[in-house]
């Protein structure tokens, strides 16, 4: 049995019939063709398919569409391309993941301190950087 | 580029889901519900085996019987991938399980070369170890994909895939096509590893699918599909011995390895890939007198063995440096100071393992680790820690890798699937621009920049007006993909070629010309150190510092060289301290999520130090040799060894990848232990 | 990876998710935050029928101070708790283990309890601080201890039509320890440790969380963290092995962790 939802994207309204059973993730990309979130795992341990869900971070493959029924979803789509540069990763598949912990992480107060950055981070795969570049380059938003 | 592979837009594509065997060894029986299955399919086999490989090939659905967990048994399809696995979950197959075969024995490559017999009797010490490297698997973060559409008597099969020419071959051989009637196109590609170097089953069924159906055909791999049923590697057990002198000289080696292989041969590389390459780089950037070297591919009821970065030389080197560290140990000498007096000395040279080594200044890697890393310095602190009570660790690695392997050497595998070949072709538009195509692909080297910066030094043009475009194989010229390091040795070599023959006609618009390299393997080295700590209570292994020093040659983009060898640390580290595809007793895997299966997150990785020395290869046309493997391999030994080095102390010897805590627990207890037994003995 | 099909009820009221229980029984699991049901459902490892959205129940939410602790409510997210003013120092170090942030976000106090991980911190806290279970179902309510509710791994003592409300916890200010092992920052302990006041737990160890007996008999006849009370933990610590590490691994690193969480509660 399908269930009406509506919700906000990016802040672009969205209203559809879905089946129970469609993640986040795949409403994303399947029925809104917001591509940019991927699928790394479905099972919540890479990370690459993080969005923001009424501003904090979220796997989208373990968050049905239906509980995302009248919130606010943020993808990399809808974030800047300046945060995390596509030039910083090299495949690319896990950068849309870092972006949103990393927006999620800037729009936290307090702020964290760089020192914990790794292990902030440390629910996002990357398989081809050492992380170091990401690190770097989140690190020198987060003040002091 | 349209994105990734599962983000292409397929309008009316059908979504395919396999049906999978549970079990490790099963006679097949009747298969009742919607689903096709081998018989049904009629696909051929990928041909494999040429002159020394026995012909195994991994069908593209089960013929009979199932020989690994995860092995596809029948194949269903729907409009959406949920209700593909719907109809998967109706299929009834009626299993049969059998007991495992006994191992079969489908490749294997020896080497006896120098005067081994004579200095093991000679030798003043010989120490003796079976070294157990863990079965892996590459675990791109994207996992693998295709997209096959069959129309006016054309298949167009878009694929996540490094080898797209290899590719079109073995679809073309399995489903009895021109290869001209098919195109591979590469979209995006989230990671390879050596894993995407490979042509899969399920890539044939879905392009007899599309062929079938007259409908477009998708496959997306989920995950546990991945940890399960793509490739494996690195399954490797090493037996080896070290004849060496009281002054830490190692006069000759012998070494057995028997490599598990899995349940099939996989196409290209067959069973040959992990005894092959393991077998020339043992004690590869080491002066001996003797070698003696057996390496067997040996099949099994697991997942099928492939590539995976590094490959065979990750097995080799990480004996390699365990061995020269025990030995250390043993002769009460320093690490950098046994591999100081046994480093090869004089390059050019081939080694006796067959290994022509083109350029490369050893000692001078050694020297420079010791005065980066501070290594007095560092030997100081770690006696101040293991005061404390620390166990704190200094690990080394010398080596050297073959990278850019041509025609010759896939030959004397009896590999005739891989060409060995890189090519380019350059076109001159009507408006001037100039095209690269190659035979590579991008898998997130961004080699583009550095193609793109050659192309204007060459022939002297202002920026912006060259486009690189790869991974179509009805434009690019046929080469052999992207795998073993090869973009800087035969791709970097055939665009300049490619380029010198549009010069000779003044790019004039029209101009197209191609040239193809046989690439001659050329030999990047390094020198590594890694630091690590091992909690004393826990036994978690943490890296604190790692300093590689790196000669790939002339560094063509020293960007794009340092981002290989950082990722491939990292990589590296990940394979000591963490991957493990572990199987049960009964043949079932139980690193089947990533909960179970751990690679490096930001937190396991300190920051990596790159120092480069540069050899330039006399051999490849730019003087630079490959990268994308370098840092997985000197991690193996560094790593490895730091973590050995940290519970020596305890008279803890480590043998079997990965360290994780269990092992260095299990290794500390056996040493207490026996020490405890050693001293009852005494005391009675 | 997808989940079978199954139904989706969203109810506004604790009554109304009762009844669709009541109704549905066994084939109905309740959705929480869905940060472990999800991945079983795309494993298709749980194939409910229904599942009942708890995220609309007001009656499920909030965190409030009681006359002798604290009350959680089931559909309190890690992310709210941690913001709670003055939330005893214990629960913030338990939940700062708990997975990533980015899963903290969405995981609930309810839904970890239920699921019950061996390894989990919510089992593990609340064997350790002694805390009450608020069951609810159609037919009425009842209570149960810590210890009653955990019956195995991933097995809660609850009916099929039963519901788990809130959890109570007692006043458990003041000094504590709490370890874990984990290879990673973020993953499920290879083996954990909790001490507060006179009571020691080991968790991730063997099917449930342990309470250490021995070890508290230990410290209640005056006995400090030290090498006796290792030797005791390791006696009685129930320890299984898996791929990540040994039983006797667990045992006796458990033990060093115990005698850690035992000086850190002393000491503090």
């Amino acid at each position: 049995m399908n269930v009406e939802i509506s919700l906000a994207v990016n802040g672009r309204e969205w209203a559809g019939e879905v089946e129970p059973r469609l993640t986040l993730a795949d409403l994303l990309r399947d029925h809104l063709a917001l591509t940019g979130t991927h699928l790394g795992c479905e099972h919540g341990v890479c990370g690459a398919c993080t969005v923001l869900l009424d501003g904090q971070a979220a796997r989208s493959c373990l968050t049905l569409a239906v509980q995302a029924d009248g919130r606010q979803v943020t993808t990399v789509e809808g974030l800047s391309e300046d945060l995390l540069p596509r030039e910083l990763f090299q495949c690319g598949f896990c950068r849309s993941g870092f972006v949103c912990s990393a927006e999620a992480l800037l729009r936290r107060e307090p702020l964290p301190r760089a020192v914990e950055l790794p292990e902030l981070l440390a629910g996002n795969i990357c398989r081809c950087t050492g992380y170091e570049p990401i690190l770097d380059a989140l690190s020198a938003r987060l003040p002091g | 580029m349209p994105g990734y592979l599962a983000d292409l837009r397929a309008p009316g594509a059908l979504e395919l889901a396999f049906v999978r065997s549970p079990f490790a060894h099963a006679l097949i029986g009747k298969i009742s519900g919607p689903a096709v299955t081998a018989t049904e399919l009629g696909v051929g086999d990928l041909r494999l085996g040429g002159h020394g490989v026995a012909p195994w090939p991994w069908p593209a659905l089960a013929r009979g019987e199932a020989r690994f967990v995860g092995e596809a048994v029948a194949v269903v399809w729907a409009e959406t991938r949920a209700e593909a696995e719907d109809l998967a979950e109706s299929v009834e197959v009626e299993f049969e399980p059998l007991e495992p075969e006994a191992p079969r024995r489908l490749f294997e490559r020896t080497i006896d070369a120098g005067a081994v017999d004579v200095c093991f009797q000679r030798a003043e010490h010989v120490l003796e170890r079976t070294f157990s490297c863990a079965r892996q698997t590459p675990l791109p973060l994207e996992t693998r994909g295709v997209l096959a559409h069959f129309e006016a008597g054309r298949l167009t099969l878009w694929s996540s895939t490094q080898i797209p020419h290899i590719l079109r071959r073995g679809v073309a051989q399995a489903l009895e096509l021109e290869e001209t009637a098919i195109r591979v196109l590469v979209p995006e590609v989230g990671g390879g590893f050596g894993l995407k170097a490979h042509v899969f089953p399920e890539e044939l069924v879905a392009a007899q699918l599309a062929r079938r159906l007259g409908r477009p055909v998708r496959w997306i791999e989920d995950r546990r599909e991945n940890l399960l049923a793509s490739v494996h590697a690195h399954d490797n057990e090493v037996l080896m011995r070290a004849a060496f002198g009281a002054d830490g000289r190692v006069l000759a080696v012998e070494a057995d390895l028997r490599c598990d292989v899995g349940a099939y041969s996989v196409y290209p590389f067959s069973a040959s890939l992990e005894p092959a390459t393991a077998a020339s780089a043992i004690f590869a950037a080491y002066d001996l007198q003797g070698l003696r070297v057996s390496a067997r591919a040996v099949t099994s009821h697991r997942c099928p063995v492939g590539a995976y970065r590094g490959v065979g030389t990750n097995t080799a080197v990480y004996a390699t440096e365990r061995m020269l560290d025990l030995i250390a140990g043993h002769l009460g000498l320093d690490p950098l100071e046994v591999r100081r007096r046994n480093a090869l000395r004089h390059l050019p040279c081939t080694t006796l393992g067959g290994r022509e080594l083109d350029s490369g200044d050893y000692l001078e890697l050694l020297r420079r680790v010791e005065s980066v890393s501070g290594y007095e310095a560092l030997r100081r602190e770690q006696a101040e820690a293991r005061r404390q009570g620390k166990l704190f660790g200094i690990g080394l690695a010398l080596f050297n890798e073959h990278s850019g392997t041509g025609q010759s050497e896939y030959r004397s595998r009896g590999i005739e699937e891989v060409s060995g070949l890189d090519a380019c072709r350059v076109r001159v538009t009507a408006e001037g621009r100039i095209v690269i195509h190659t035979s590579s692909v991008e898998i997130g080297q961004n080699h583009a920049p550095a193609y793109r910066r050659l192309t204007e030094r060459m022939l002297g043009l202002e920026p912006g007006r060259v486009d690189i475009h790869e991974g179509d194989t009805d434009v690019c010229p046929p080469g052999t993909g992207a795998f073993v390091s090869r973009g800087a040795v035969g791709v970097l070599d055939a665009i300049a070629g490619a380029l010198r023959l549009a010069g000779k006609q003044d790019l004039a618009p029209g101009t197209d010309v191609t040239c193809s390299i046989d690439p001659k393997q050329v030999f990047p080295s390094g020198a590594h150190l890694a630091v690590v700590e091992v909690d004393a209570v826990t036994f978690v292994p943490r890296l604190k510092r790692y300093l590689a020093v790196e000669d790939c040659g002339n560094v063509i983009d020293q960007r794009t060289v340092s981002e290989q060898i950082r990722g491939g640390v990292a990589m590296g580290a990940g394979k000591v301290l963490l991957e493990e595809s572990a199987y049960g007793e009964d043949g079932q895997p139980l690193a089947a999520t990533l909960l179970d299966y751990l690679v490096p997150v930001a937190a396991d990785i300190p920051r990596i130090e790159i120092e480069h020395l540069v050899s330039p290869s006399p051999i490849s046309a730019q003087g630079s040799k490959g990268v994308g493997e370098a840092g997985t391999i000197g991690a193996f030994g560094a790593v490895a060894n730091a973590v050995a080095d940290a519970v020596a102390p305890l008279g803890a010897e480590l043998l079997e990848l990965p360290y994780g805590p269990q092992r260095i627990f299990a290794a500390i207890q056996l040493a207490t232990t026996s020490k405890q037994k050693k001293g009852r003995r005494l005391g009675g | 990876m997808k989940s079978s099909p199954f139904d989706y009820h969203r109810p506004e009221s604790l009554a109304e998710a009762l009844s669709l229980f009541a109704e549905w029984g066994e084939e109905a699991r309740a959705l929480a935050g869905g940060q472990s049901l999800v991945p079983m459902l795309a494993m298709r490892l749980a194939r409910p029928a229904v599942v009942v959205d708890l995220a609309r129940i007001p009656e499920l939410r909030g965190v409030a101070r009681t006359a002798g602790g604290w009350r959680i409510g089931t559909m309190t997210r890690e992310v709210e708790l941690e913001r709670v003013a003055g939330l005893p120092p214990i629960i913030a170090a338990a939940i700062s283990h708990i997975g990533h942030f980015q899963i903290r976000t969405q995981g609930t106090v309810g839904g970890s309890l239920v699921h019950l991980d061996p390894a989990g911190e919510w089992p593990a806290l609340s064997m350790l601080l002694e805390a009450t279970l608020e069951l609810a179902s159609s037919r009425g309510s009842r209570r149960l201890s810590a210890r009653e509710f955990a019956l195995a791994p991933m097995l809660a003592a609850l009916e099929p039509d039963e519901l788990l409300v809130a959890v109570e916890l007692p006043d458990c200010g003041g000094p504590f320890g709490f370890e874990e092992v984990e290879r990673r920052p973020g993953d499920f302990a290879l083996v954990g440790a909790a001490c507060h006041g006179a009571s020691v737990v080991a968790f991730g160890t063997g099917r449930v969380p342990q309470r250490l007996t021995g070890c508290e008999a230990h410290m209640a006849a005056g006995g400090g963290s030290g090498l006796e009370l290792r030797k005791l933990a390791e006696d009685e610590m129930e320890a299984h092995g898996d791929i990540h590490a040994s039983a006797a691994y667990r045992r006796q690193v458990g033990a060093r962790l115990v005698e850690r969480v035992v000086g850190a509660a002393a000491a503090a």
